[in-house]
């Protein structure tokens, strides 16, 4: 009886043990677990295409500050974030528009490298100052590259002044080329009066990214002479050694449909100095379908233009937006039979040659 | 009725000031049964004489409402919503139990208020909103869903000064925004409940696009 007690006791005692032990190693696990720093490590570099890794690098991202954007273009600019984060849009747009938030974008879009654009256009879309571009180059300066710009508005008066700033700040480390948009800026692209910025491009060898087509901004010139980039051809012919970049492929985005595709196309078969930006068009909100991005994609091939396409996306503007817009345009180039080769070259290949940036390995890994 | 009255004393106080003429959770012969309290915040439309009061924050829509029964079938609505403290939405309104059984309640809900929102883009303007509420009481859990349908009518004033003259008109616009909300609430006594969900509210569909948000909840019941 004794010994039937005792075995009774014993066996609850090392079921008891037991139990203690897993607890006591269950709750050192959980602390050691709790103790590891949890966090999500970015996807891997690149686009995989065909068994191969592409790097990619996205031309078209807008740094700035809330405070420099006119009011009109901040209410249009609220309506655009998705709820809720346009009803407290002056603290969303600061969070995304900062270099840590940018980069942070990338990262999750598999992207290596990104240009980071200045404006100047105070009664548009606002300014994000070259001093902006400056401060945020040095938050990452192997992956971030410059747009300077520079005002017009005053071009009569400070004419010399703007072009001998522009020239200084190109001179800076991290700048690669300019940022001007005529619509946005209020001046034509066939005025010679302006030409000196080309002359700069051409002379500093810094190529210029112009936005052409219409916009839906407030307070846009959306007249041809802004927005066509036929407009642009002289200067094109005038200043061959300067590099033109055609942002958005002279997209009508009041209208929604391209109609500056063919011009741009044209020119870019023409000219050897013009390059082409595919840039916003095709953005989940303005083209659901994806047709829109896939037709001007597909059309760019066709017509023997793919070395001069530039990747861009026009980000960041709202979380998500520069990966989902890379695998937009990733879509695309599949659906339209792009190869492995002309991928790699629209996605990072032609930025690298126009503006000489060497692209590293780990770039796409 | 078995009380607490340690939980969140200042909830409680607030719910007292809203409430002056409830009494305590003192226990009397309407006492609610277990699940009430949770189960009316949820599934809308207490009993009369019964009252729930609920308080849920989230993000991005946090939410006070205040139900009182007036019939076994009807009750009166209040709630202050709010979204960041930028866009608040006072709503008065008319709860109607449709179902009413121990495995179901549905109610249909009908409010009218008005939507001021201070941000950049001022909206302000008469709001509605036509709402049916699914609650399934599971023990102590009660699973539910709400589905409703908003519209604000946002008016515009125009003024354009001439030389000659002021001109100035009226602009309407109306702002739709279809909801729906599932989650799960649970009674941790007859009076005191909690729930958890997820929200998703189209504001100003299909113009826009909308983030998900979640809510938790505190909800206290009484009878009167």
């Amino acid at each position: 009886m004794r010994c039937m007690f005792l075995e009774s006791f014993l066996s609850k005692h090392r079921a008891r043990t037991r139990t203690a032990t897993l607890a006591i190693v269950a709750s050192a696990a959980l602390v050691v677990l709790a103790m590891m720093p949890i966090a999500c490590a970015p996807p891997a570099r690149g686009v995989e295409w065909d068994g191969k890794r592409l790097p990619v690098v996205d031309i078209h991202l807008h740094p700035g500050d809330w405070d420099h954007v006119p009011q009109k273009t901040r209410k249009f600019l609220a309506s655009r974030f998705p709820f809720p984060l346009g009803v407290d849009a002056e603290s969303s747009a600061d969070d995304t528009l900062s270099p840590e938030s940018i980069l942070s974008e990338l990262d999750n879009a598999g992207i290596w490298g990104g240009g980071l654009f200045a404006v100047y256009a105070p009664r548009t879309v606002g300014v994000a100052s070259n001093d902006i571009i400056v401060k945020d180059l040095a938050y990452a300066p192997d992956r971030y590259f410059g747009f300077a710009s520079l005002r017009v508005d005053r071009w009569n008066i400070d004419r010399d002044a703007q072009l001998s700033q522009l020239k200084a700040v190109l001179s800076k480390p991290g700048f690669i080329g300019i940022k001007i948009a005529h619509a946005h800026q209020h001046f034509r692209m066939d005025d010679p009066a302006y030409y000196g910025i080309y002359e700069i491009s051409a002379s500093m060898g810094k190529p210029i990214y112009l936005h052409t087509g219409t916009s839906p901004f407030p307070g846009t010139s959306q007249e041809p002479a802004y927005t066509d980039p036929a407009y642009l051809e002289a200067a094109i012919q005038m200043f061959p050694k300067a590099g033109f970049i055609l942002g958005h492929l002279g997209y009508d985005f009041i209208n929604r449909r391209h109609t500056g595709l063919e011009t741009c196309i044209r020119l870019a078969k023409t000219y050897h100095n013009v390059y082409l930006e595919p840039s916003a068009f095709g953005s989940a909100a303005s083209d659901p379908e994806n047709e829109t991005l896939s037709l001007a994609m597909r059309r760019m091939r066709e017509e023997g233009v793919v070395d001069r396409i530039i990747y861009g996306s026009d980000g960041p503007q709202s979380p998500g937006f520069v990966k989902t817009y890379l695998e937009r345009t990733v879509t695309a180039m599949r659906e339209t039979g792009y190869t492995q080769a002309e991928a790699a070259d629209a996605l990072a290949g032609n930025f690298a040659r126009v503006f000489g940036v060497t692209i590293p390995k780990d770039a796409a890994e | 009725m078995k009380t607490n009255h340690c939980i969140c004393t200042g909830l409680t106080a607030c719910a007292v000031l809203l409430l002056p003429s409830a009494p305590t959770f003192a226990a009397d012969a309407d006492k609610p049964t277990l699940d009430r309290a949770v189960m009316d915040a949820l599934g809308g439309a207490p009993a009369k004489r019964d009252y729930v009061f609920s308080l849920q924050g989230g993000w991005a829509f946090s939410a006070l409402r205040v139900q009182a029964g007036l019939t076994n079938r009807l009750a009166l609505v209040t709630e202050l919503e709010s979204v960041l403290l930028l866009r608040n939405r006072p709503m008065i309104g008319v709860g109607m139990r449709w179902v009413d059984r121990p495995r179901l309640r549905i109610t249909g809900e009908a409010l009218g208020g008005w939507l001021f929102q201070n941000s950049e883009e001022i909206r302000r303007g008469p709001n509605a909103e036509l709402r049916v509420r699914v609650a399934v009481p599971l023990r102590r859990f009660v699973p539910y869903a709400i589905l409703s349908t908003r519209h604000a009518l946002l008016p515009d004033l125009t003024t354009i000064e001439r030389a000659s003259e002021t001109e100035t008109s009226w602009s309407f616009r109306h702002e739709w925004t279809p909801w729906a909300t599932i989650g799960l609430g649970f009674a941790i006594t007859s009076s005191i409940g909690v729930d958890l969900a997820i929200n998703y509210g189209w504001v100003d569909a299909p113009n826009t696009i909308a983030l998900p948000g979640f809510h938790v909840g505190l909800h206290f019941g009484g009878g009167r």
